[in-house]
């Protein structure tokens, strides 16, 4: 079609400047004085549709008369003379009439106009084709939205809603095309088609597509026994949340609940078993539409491991201390409980037996000894572990007998030790000494012997010993040195005048000058009754270390 | 100004340095070339003056041609004249004591030819067995505390050309300047070594390549030529810093700590062997560098308990406070640094493997043999653990072996004392 549009042209003469000075002058408007019809095109008119456009005009003067100069208008419709409307509702046939319309005004000067004008009537536009069908996830699908009416070509497009997931549609042809994936799920929708009619036509149509609901899950991860397992069931399609999960046939394993039924959840700790075992149930599961959509799968597994093998996790027992309770469990793990445990061995005397079930070994040890034994396991179902463990009963310690403070008591007899070693701590030199508590009766002499030759293998400490209050002050004249009765001089030069009265003081390097490595005292012990006293053992040098051992010999004490 | 101190008494702290300072530092001398003086008497009667110059010279040289090293020496003449000396030939004990009097107050460095064992005998040593003996006499008791004094004798009775089976025995000249050579290491500032001890009972030629001069006994006449123990200490000491080849670009070292199997315990005393990797041709027993576990620390740091007990009379005579027995100061000769307990620094030629291996000090090797901050020795604790192979060793670089924790020693806490 066609369209011609006329453009109004004219000249402002003297005469028409006076008229507009009489109006009042600058606030006037102009007024085109030539008529003419300003429409050049008319809609399309649809079968059966209410029909209603005017031909519109401008210019001439007073009233303007239109009519139907050539052609003729659609059947149904009609032009009114006065305003120029065309109306009616257009009746076959369809199809195209041309016509042309003229205006007439009714100025002193009667001026006319025409305008060649054309109406297509088409049918009313219309989706033909039913409703979109379901599917299945993964299902082939291909399904095609028709129209008719109105004037092709059409365009098709998804107006509200969505698609299930993987599924299109092909704008030029209505095409919908799958399959639907995995995460597809029931979808409402809208499709909408367009028509190249102008104005342009309309048509829609709502669409349900349902995706079929299935349970996914087909057997679960391996559980370990007694180890907390969870894992949820899975569907898909259908329309989310899926609810109502239940068993519907079969059982669990031992120690594992029923599905969650809001959740799906297969969760809990497996009961101990010996041996793998596999349990098989049928899930069923409900989608959210209305009415529901239901699907169950049968023959899901769980299959629950036995956890760790049995094993004695104790690999050392704490020393013990004579007369000091001991109260110590060998740990086992693993296995099927309840344990079963044994001793083979001898363990140190008044401890044990142990117990068979809880591995409990107790008692108060009254020995200093060291046992070594074997502690053997079994479980309920037959599995065995053994270890070897050793216990050893120490003597009363005193921790580091390097004080007053922390002396260690000892009495009459003779006794093996080693100065702890110098630089100890490493970061820090050090020299260390031992202390001992004796006691003995005032008046008594006691006699302190260290000696480090003669040891296997030789000790090169050359101790000295010093005998101290508890003040940690030494006795300044209560010590008698063997050695001093067997001086020679003029070497050494030492001389004691009163080589046999206990009037020195209490510390001695060696028994006798240029003789190393053994240092004599004899104490006359001062005060009255019982008195405690302290007696220091320590290198001459400052350089003890592990090896540098010593024997101290006392008598004459309580 | 010099202020000299005696270094008489001062303990050997081998293998490597004969002495340390408190610093874990070797005593070197203070000046280079270190000049010294001879005697202008025989050294017996088939050796004169001028011939034991020359061999003293020659002795001499062979610690100066070690290229890695800078230490020279230079004859400043006969032994000067002093208060009680003035012939020139020191004779007598009385003229000995006269020159060590100077080589003491750090005057003059003299060697002593004793033509028959006159001043050995004079002091009351074996002269039938002692070749000679050599040494520091003095250092500065200012920083930085170096040698400024040596004395060396030589007992001719062994090159006098008598050799009567028991009390009067003759060498060659080639083991008599052997002899000399090692004493000149200890003139020199360097303590003994002992690597292939083995060599004290059998002895291959591989193992006898690898005996240092400065082993503690005179074995054979091929320890007048120095191993790599030798050259790669007096280098340590007196490192060649100029020209091509230098101390730097020559050496790396070993570095390591010794310790009871409790892993804490430092060990003194423990000799440690560097030994080159054998690759076909024995270099693991004919290229070793050994060194002693706490050679830098002294082995007496002494207590206080004894120091003012027994008072003697007169008290002069009991140094060095009036009071026998006194120890509270301990030795004044090396580190206190607890860190340097059981540490060995181990100076090795570069671009080779070393396997290091521990062992007991020969526990002949005391008193004057004596090796070790520890005399007399102190058996290996334990068991000596498998050798650790080091990778190539770079110039100029410390490799660390860690601890060498030896096996089943005694254990850190006595039977009275918990840990």
């Amino acid at each position: 079609m066609t369209k011609y549009l006329r453009i109004a042209r004219f000249t402002i003469g003297a005469a028409l400047l006076a008229a507009i000075a009489a109006c009042g002058g600058g606030g006037g408007q102009l007024q085109p004085v030539v008529l003419n019809i300003t429409i050049a095109t008319l809609n399309d008119g649809v079968l059966g549709v209410a029909y209603n456009q005017t031909v519109t005009v401008q210019g001439g003067s007073g009233a303007k008369t239109f009519s139907i100069s050539a052609g003729a208008l659609p059947a149904g419709l009609a032009l009114n003379a006065g305003t120029g409307a065309i109306t009616g509702t257009p009746v076959a046939p369809i199809g195209t009439s041309n016509f042309t319309v003229m205006v007439t005004d009714s100025g002193s000067t009667v001026q006319t106009d025409s305008q060649a004008l054309s109406i297509d009537i088409v049918n009313p536009l219309l989706i033909t084709s039913a409703a979109l069908p379901g599917t299945t996830i993964g299902a082939a699908y291909n399904h095609t939205v028709t129209a008719t009416g109105g004037t092709a070509p059409y365009t098709f497009s998804v107006s509200a809603g969505a698609l299930p997931a993987g599924l299109t549609l092909t704008a030029s042809t209505g095409a919908v095309a799958g399959p639907a994936t995995a995460t597809a799920t029931s979808q409402n929708l809208t499709i909408t088609v367009t028509d190249s009619s102008s104005p342009q036509l309309t048509a829609t149509q709502n669409e349900s597509i349902a995706i079929t609901l299935e349970v996914v899950t087909t057997s679960l991860p391996d559980a370990t026994a007694g180890v907390a397992y969870s894992q949820t069931l899975q569907a898909r399609g259908g329309t989310p949340p899926y609810v109502n999960w239940t068993r519907t046939a079969g059982s669990m394993p031992a120690g594992i609940a029923d599905p969650v039924a809001a959740t799906g959840v297969v969760a809990g700790t497996p009961s101990l078993v010996c041996t793998a075992a596999t349990a098989t149930f049928t899930a069923q599961v409900n989608d959210s539409a209305v009415p529901a959509a239901t699907d169950s799968q049968a023959g899901i597994g769980l299959t629950v491991n036995p956890g760790p093998a049995l094993a004695i996790t104790t690999t050392t027992l704490p020393n013990g201390v004579v007369g000091t309770a001991y109260d110590v469990f060998v740990q086992a793990s693993g296995g099927k409980p309840p344990y079963a445990f044994s001793t083979t061995g001898t363990l140190p005397s008044q401890l044990g037996p142990i117990d068979g079930l809880t591995g409990q070994i107790a008692g108060t040890p009254d020995t200093v000894e060291t046992r070594n034994f074997t502690v053997h396991v079994s479980d309920s179902c037959g599995a065995n572990d053994s270890q070897a463990l050793s216990i050893t009963i120490n003597a009363v310690s005193l921790g580091r007998n390097d004080s007053i403070g922390t002396a260690t008591t000892l009495s009459n007899g003779t006794f093996a030790a080693s100065i702890s070693p110098s630089g100890d701590p490493n970061t820090a030199f050090a020299p260390d000494v031992d202390v001992y508590r004796v006691t003995a009766n005032a008046g008594a002499i006691v006699t302190i012997n260290v000696v480090a030759p003669g040891l296997s293998p030789p000790s090169v400490l050359d101790p000295v010993v010093e005998i101290v209050n508890a003040g940690n002050v030494r006795f300044p004249n209560n010590c008698r040195d063997p050695g001093d009765n067997t001086i020679v001089p003029p070497s050494p030069v030492i001389q004691d005048a009163t080589p046999a009265a206990f009037d020195d003081q209490c510390v001695n390097d060696d028994i006798d000058l240029g003789v190393t490595r053994d240092s004599m005292l004899e104490f006359q012990v001062p005060g009255a009754g019982a008195v405690t006293f302290f007696v220091r053992v320590l290198s001459f040098d400052g350089n003890a270390r592990p090896d540098y051992l010593y024997e101290i010999t006392i008598s004459g004490a309580n | 100004m010099l202020l000299a101190g005696s270094l008489a008494g001062v303990a050997a702290l081998a293998g490597g340095p004969l002495n340390v300072r408190d610093t874990g530092d070797a005593y070197v001398w203070s000046t280079l070339p270190i000049a010294y003086r001879t005697d202008n008497g025989p050294l017996s009667a088939t050796v004169n003056e001028t011939t034991a110059r020359g061999r003293v010279q020659s002795m001499f040289n062979v610690w100066q041609n070690v290229t890695t090293s800078n230490i020279a020496y230079t004859r400043a003449g006969f032994i000067s004249a002093t208060a009680g000396f003035s012939d020139g030939d020191v004779s007598t004990v009385a003229e000995f004591n006269a020159i060590e009097t100077d080589c003491g107050n750090g005057v003059q460095s003299p060697i002593v030819y004793d033509v028959g064992a006159t001043i050995f005998i004079g002091l009351g040593m074996d002269e039938t067995s002692i070749i000679g003996f050599a040494g520091p006499c003095a250092v500065n008791t200012v920083a930085p505390f170096q040698i400024v004094s040596g004395h060396a004798v030589m007992n001719g009775l062994f090159q006098d050309g008598i050799d009567n089976g028991v009390d009067n025995l003759e060498i060659t000249a080639a083991e008599f300047d052997a002899a000399f050579i090692h004493e000149f290491g200890h003139f020199s500032g360097l303590g003994h070594s002992q690597i292939n001890v083995n060599c004290q009972a059998f002895c291959g030629a591989d193992d006898l390549a690898g005996l240092p001069t400065m082993f503690p006994v005179l074995l054979d006449v091929s320890m007048g030529t120095l191993s790599d123990d030798d050259r790669a200490w007096i280098s340590r000491l007196y490192p060649q810093a100029t020209g091509g080849t230098t101390f730097a670009n020559s050496y790396g070292t070993i570095t390591g700590t010794v310790v009871f199997s409790d892993g804490l315990s430092h060990a003194q005393g423990v000799n440690v062997i560097a030994r080159r990797v054998d690759t076909g041709a024995n270099q693991d027993r004919t290229n070793a560098v050994s060194a002693v576990s706490g050679f830098k620390f002294t082995a007496n740091p002494g207590q206080s308990v004894t120091a003012d007990y027994l008072p003697c009379s007169p008290a002069a005579s009991c140094p060095p406070n009036g009071f026998a027995d006194d120890n509270s100061g301990g030795s004044a000769n090396g580190s206190r640094q607890s860190a340097d307990i059981g540490l060995f620094e181990i100076p090795v030629p570069a671009g080779f493997a070393y396997t290091v291996e521990v062992e007991s000090i020969d526990p002949g090797f005391n008193g004057g043999s004596r090796l070790g901050p520890l005399d007399p020795p102190v058996p290996m604790p334990g068991v000596a653990p498998a050798p650790v192979t080091t990778a190539v060793v770079t110039a100029g670089a410390a490799v660390s072996v860690g601890t060498i924790v030896l096996t089943g020693t005694d254990p850190r806490f006595d039977q009275f004392e918990g840990p």
